[in-house]
């Protein structure tokens, strides 16, 4: 089931990540028409490495985030094995499935969070010699801003699970798969 | 002519002891062949419950591994390191 979601969210931000591509040369476009007051090559040429800079760097980041939360995810997988073998062996896990539910959420979130992301698209309205600095460092200010959010989601994430690892670990006996081993044998053994 | 007959003598000899040699050599080869094909089956057969065990372990995630495991994922914030890029061009503004 993760791992159903996992592909979907991956082919949704793939489908994100297309309409973007097309979306960004359409800023281009009306990005050159906005700085077309400024008459300093140079400036005009750094404004658009800008642009180019930031696009890139949030394909780069959303990208790494994916990374980390597919994951985090798989880590949760891992747990909800062992409880599902905790649970058979008959050992009290509710309080780790409460934690797992709260990891779900927080993954859900996260990824939610790398799709808007993904689709945002970073441009400045028009400027002249005088705004130009200060318009394109608001940009920069509010993509920065922008990209600690999704990390601390992310983050948010990573220590939902690790909580959920660490109530798990706290359940007596919860590593133990011999019980039903040691039961077999006896079962063996009276046959 | 007995000069003639020794050496033909010689060569036959030597004749001979390349064939057995060679004959030797092809059933050593064939031999050691077949005993490392051995080795490497037997060797296979001890290693694949080795390898079902190793999936095993994998498999049971203790929670221990579980925990290392969410440990070694870092996630770190370059954001700053990352746009300095950025800052740069900017002070050309």
């Amino acid at each position: 089931m993760p791992k159903k979601k996992e592909k979907n969210f991956k082919k949704e931000i793939e489908a994100t990540r297309e309409e973007v591509k097309l979306k960004i040369e359409d800023m281009k476009a009306s990005f050159k028409e906005n700085i077309s007051k400024i008459k300093d090559e140079n400036k005009k040429i750094s404004s658009e490495k800008i642009i180019t800079i930031i696009q890139a760097l949030n394909t780069k980041f959303t990208g790494q985030l994916s990374v980390k939360i597919d994951q985090i995810e798989n880590v949760l997988v891992g747990i909800e094995s062992r409880i599902s073998k905790a649970d058979t062996n008959g050992i009290d896990t509710s309080l780790a499935k409460a934690e797992v539910l709260k990891a779900k959420e927080a993954i859900t979130i996260a990824r939610d969070a790398i799709n808007t992301q993904t689709s945002k698209i970073y441009t400045i309205g028009a400027v002249d010699e005088s705004t130009l600095r200060s318009e394109m460092k608001k940009l920069r200010d509010s993509f920065g801003a922008d990209i600690k959010t999704l990390n601390t989601k992310i983050k948010a994430a990573h220590t939902a699970v690790k909580n959920t690892a660490t109530t798990l670990a706290k359940v007596p006996k919860v590593d133990d798969d011999s019980t039903n081993k040691v039961e077999d044998n006896t079962i063996n053994n009276n046959q | 002519m007995d000069t003639n007959n020794n050496k033909d003598t010689i060569k036959k000899i030597i004749l001979i002891l390349i064939i057995i040699i060679s004959i030797v050599a092809i059933i050593k080869i064939q031999r050691d062949g077949s005993i490392w094909v051995e080795n490497k089956s037997n060797e296979q057969e001890i290693l694949s419950p080795v390898d079902i065990e190793l999936n095993n372990a994998v498999d049971k995630n203790t929670t221990q591994e579980l925990n290392t495991s969410i440990d070694n994922i870092k996630i770190e914030d370059t954001t700053d390191v990352d746009l300095k890029i950025v800052d740069e061009e900017l002070n050309k503004l």
